[in-house]
């Protein structure tokens, strides 16, 4: 008898945590699925203004995904990411600038053009790791910064370039009127999250956590650490460059700050206080943090110092980013009201004098 | 209205702001633009052209901003001059904005300049600088876009008026230790200096200069314009010569007139914009108020001439800017103000001059009319 019931609870216990997990992840999909719809909807009911500040928000986001995943999950810190951001951006300008007015080249060789250069920093994850991998992308995007000077002829120097061919560069959309490039934006900003989060937790993304997380370690059962680590690396450089290429389209105006440490470390930023586990912190770090400088700015001239105060105040109270401080959040809502729970049983019990013996058990403190 | 308030363009913004302030009052105390008055909503880029092409966008369409006018650097007005075609919006640049591309290379529809920059200034004194002192010439300048397009300009200069660069001093940006550059200067070989150095590595320059006594030997052209040294300049600055369409101590009835409603009008501004400029008492517009303010001036004489309304008569007064002539008057104190209706590049009467203390003594007028063109860019 007592065999029996040993045997029969775990059957219970893991149908139930399946259960649950099924039941999360048809709510998260849920959700997801409503947010983007809101995100496609609403916007474009609240007049011109409002979509384009949105894709702002979401062209910043994806370089901010792009250091999300090569520092949260394979746990290198590139500062290189706005390096291939402008890098892609100025291949567009550059590009129209010679005649070459076909948006799917131009999406192409954009795209390519800062997948090379993120080859670049795939090979410093190869030969550096650590403080030495930091410093290499760091000097590396420092020396990209000088490039529109070093060839001031062909890419404009210090005054920027511009981007010839009005919308037929951008498939006929305006980002200035109407919610098409929105859209689009919407789309690639959401086709890149839906395929991070596919290869996250596919098993090549459970590898490439586990080899961020200890790669000795990781090495010894056989994975290819390198492998893994320049295939990041390359992932990340084209969410990083098609975000570039959505820039030069939006803003048709390409500038060398685009290339420089200032917007690297700003998608460093993005994603650790939106949060770097998780594939939507980058998304509301970039949005949050563009939307709190803009708001500062039009109300004082000492913005940047206010902005500081609340990136000191989230990093010291929310070190695993928004959306970990919020799910940390939950998690104490949750037990608080277990232990309420239990409280109230336990009460119930010694009231109803419940025979000794029997056990009231539910949730995961069985 | 794009006005730049940082660090590095503190001075240009603070001047942008108390002119722009300055001309709209005086607007809208004569009775508005046809019975209307005229309402600035002021931005801050922060020097940074995607902010300026961001806050542009949002003045026009959260704002409804009917004209842009503004943004400091050349990277960002040449951003937000782009814009300006896809926003169908009038932008005219205004205090800084020295790129020459703004209207020689990359001019459209849309976009004016009111005041002449680079060559249109730098021609005219490099022709009186050979002229006068001769024909060999050194040049020290910062090792950036700017300096280098600067040092392009005065080889044209020099060239055109028959004398040439022969010693060419290029300095990087934000240096600290001017001596090794300025000891160079090989003062028994040359017949003058160009000092096209800007902001603090300008300070630091001419302190050097003075200090190996360049200053006694040389005459030094470039420097000009005390609204960037706090209303005063410095002993170093000493007999230099530059070009301006705004002397600070012009004695022309509109001028004093205008000096004298631009202090009144600095005491009414924020204490951070009067402290910038050097204070109630010494500040002065300079070249890079006059800039802000006429060009505010030009703005409501072609809104008044179009009979502009809003956004729906910008192209009444596209082309009313396209053929603006203003002569010299209250609108513009410091002389004739001539649009060029190709490029949309104006041309104001400008000043050779040479700093003698405090005083900007005037070596050589030239009209308007006579500011040389440049490029041959057509505005569609």
């Amino acid at each position: 008898m007592g065999a029996g019931v040993a045997a029969e609870r775990p059957a219970r216990g893991r149908s139930d945590r399946e259960r649950r997990s099924r039941n999360r992840r048809l709510l998260g999909g849920a959700a997801a699925l409503a947010g983007l719809a809101a995100l496609v909807v609403v916007p474009a009911a609240y007049g011109q203004f409002l979509p384009q500040r949105l894709s702002d928000y979401l062209i910043f986001s994806l370089p901010a995904l792009a250091v999300g995943l090569i520092a949260g999950h394979a746990r290198l810190i590139n500062v290189g990411v706005g390096a291939t951001f402008g890098f892609s951006a100025y291949t567009v300008a550059i590009l129209t600038q010679h005649g070459v007015l076909n948006p799917f080249v131009l999406m192409a060789a954009s795209i390519g053009a800062g997948i090379v250069v993120s080859g670049l920093f795939a090979v410093y994850a190869v030969v550096a790791t650590g403080l030495e991998y930091l410093l290499l992308t760091l000097l590396t995007t420092s020396a990209f910064f000088s490039l529109p000077l070093l060839f001031k002829g062909f890419a404009g120097g210090e005054n920027g370039l511009r981007v010839n061919g009005a919308v037929d560069v951008s498939f006929g959309l305006d980002p200035l009127t109407g919610n098409g490039f929105y859209w689009l934006l919407c789309g690639v900003t959401a086709f890149w999250c839906a395929l991070s989060w596919y290869l996250l937790t596919s098993r090549m993304g459970r590898v490439m956590v586990a080899i961020g997380r200890n790669p000795e370690r990781a090495s010894a059962m056989g994975y290819s650490v390198r492998g893994y680590r320049v295939g990041v690396t390359l992932y990340s450089g084209a969410i990083a460059a098609s975000a570039g290429w959505l820039y030069a389209l939006a803003h048709a105006f390409v500038f060398e700050d685009l290339l420089g440490l200032p917007d690297s470390v700003n998608f460093v930023l993005y994603s650790l206080i939106g949060g770097v586990d998780y594939i939507l912190g980058p998304l509301m770090g970039a949005a949050g943090l563009r939307y709190l400088g803009e708001y500062l700015g039009q109300h004082t001239a000492q913005s940047q110092f206010y902005v500081g105060i609340a990136l000191l105040v989230v990093v010291y109270l929310l070190p695993a980013g928004v959306i970990g401080g919020v799910r940390r959040l939950w998690e104490l809502m949750r037990r608080s009201r277990h232990e309420k729970a239990d409280q109230v049983l336990r009460a119930g019990r010694r009231d109803r004098r419940l025979p000794a013996g029997r056990r009231v058990r539910f949730g995961r403190r069985r | 209205m794009l006005a730049d308030h940082a660090p590095i363009t503190a001075v240009e913004g603070a001047e942008l702001q108390v002119n722009t302030d300055l001309a709209v009052a005086e607007i809208n105390a004569a009775g508005g633009v046809n019975g209307r008055k005229l309402r600035v909503v002021y931005a801050d880029p922060k020097a940074q052209a995607d902010e300026a092409i961001n806050l542009g966008q949002q003045l026009v369409q959260q704002h409804g901003a009917d004209v842009l006018v503004g943004a400091v650097l050349s990277s960002e007005c040449l951003g937000v001059e782009n814009l300006a075609p896809r926003l169908k919006t009038v932008y005219l640049s205004s205090t800084g904005c020295a790129a020459e591309d703004f209207t020689s290379k990359q001019c459209n529809r849309y976009s004016f300049r009111i005041s002449p920059v680079g060559r249109q200034g730098v021609l005219s004194v490099a022709d009186y600088s050979v002229k006068t002192y001769g024909k060999r010439w050194a040049i020290i300048y910062p090792d950036y876009a700017l300096g280098q397009s600067q040092l392009n300009a005065y080889k044209a200069g020099m060239q055109a008026a028959g004398g040439e660069l022969t010693q060419i001093i290029p300095i990087p940006q934000n240096e600290t230790n001017m001596t090794p550059y300025i000891t160079k200067i090989k003062t028994g070989s040359v017949d003058g200096l160009v000092n096209a150095e800007v902001g603090a590595d300008l300070t630091r320059a001419s302190k050097a200069i003075e200090q190996f006594d360049i200053n006694k030997k040389l005459p030094i052209v470039g420097v000009f314009g005390k609204e960037r040294f706090g209303g005063v300049y410095p002993t170093s600055l000493d007999r230099d010569i530059g070009v301006s369409p705004e002397l600070s101590d012009s004695d022309n009835r509109y001028e004093a007139a205008y000096h004298k409603a631009f202090r009144d009008q600095l005491a009414k501004e924020p204490a951070s914009i009067v402290t910038t400029l050097g204070g109630t008492t010494k500040a002065v517009p300079g070249d890079l108020g006059y800039v802000g303010y006429s060009t505010i001036k030009a703005l409501g004489t072609a809104m008044r001439q179009s009979k502009f309304t809003g956004r729906d008569d910008t192209d009444k007064l596209i082309a009313a800017l396209r053929s603006l002539r203003i002569k010299q008057g209250p609108d513009s104190p410091g002389g004739d103000l001539i649009m060029n209706g190709s490029d949309h590049q104006g041309a104001q009467t400008s000043y050779i001059a040479r700093i003698n203390g405090q005083k900007e003594k005037v070596l050589r007028t030239i009209p308007a009319a006579q500011v040389p063109r440049i490029g041959s860019c057509q505005a569609k």
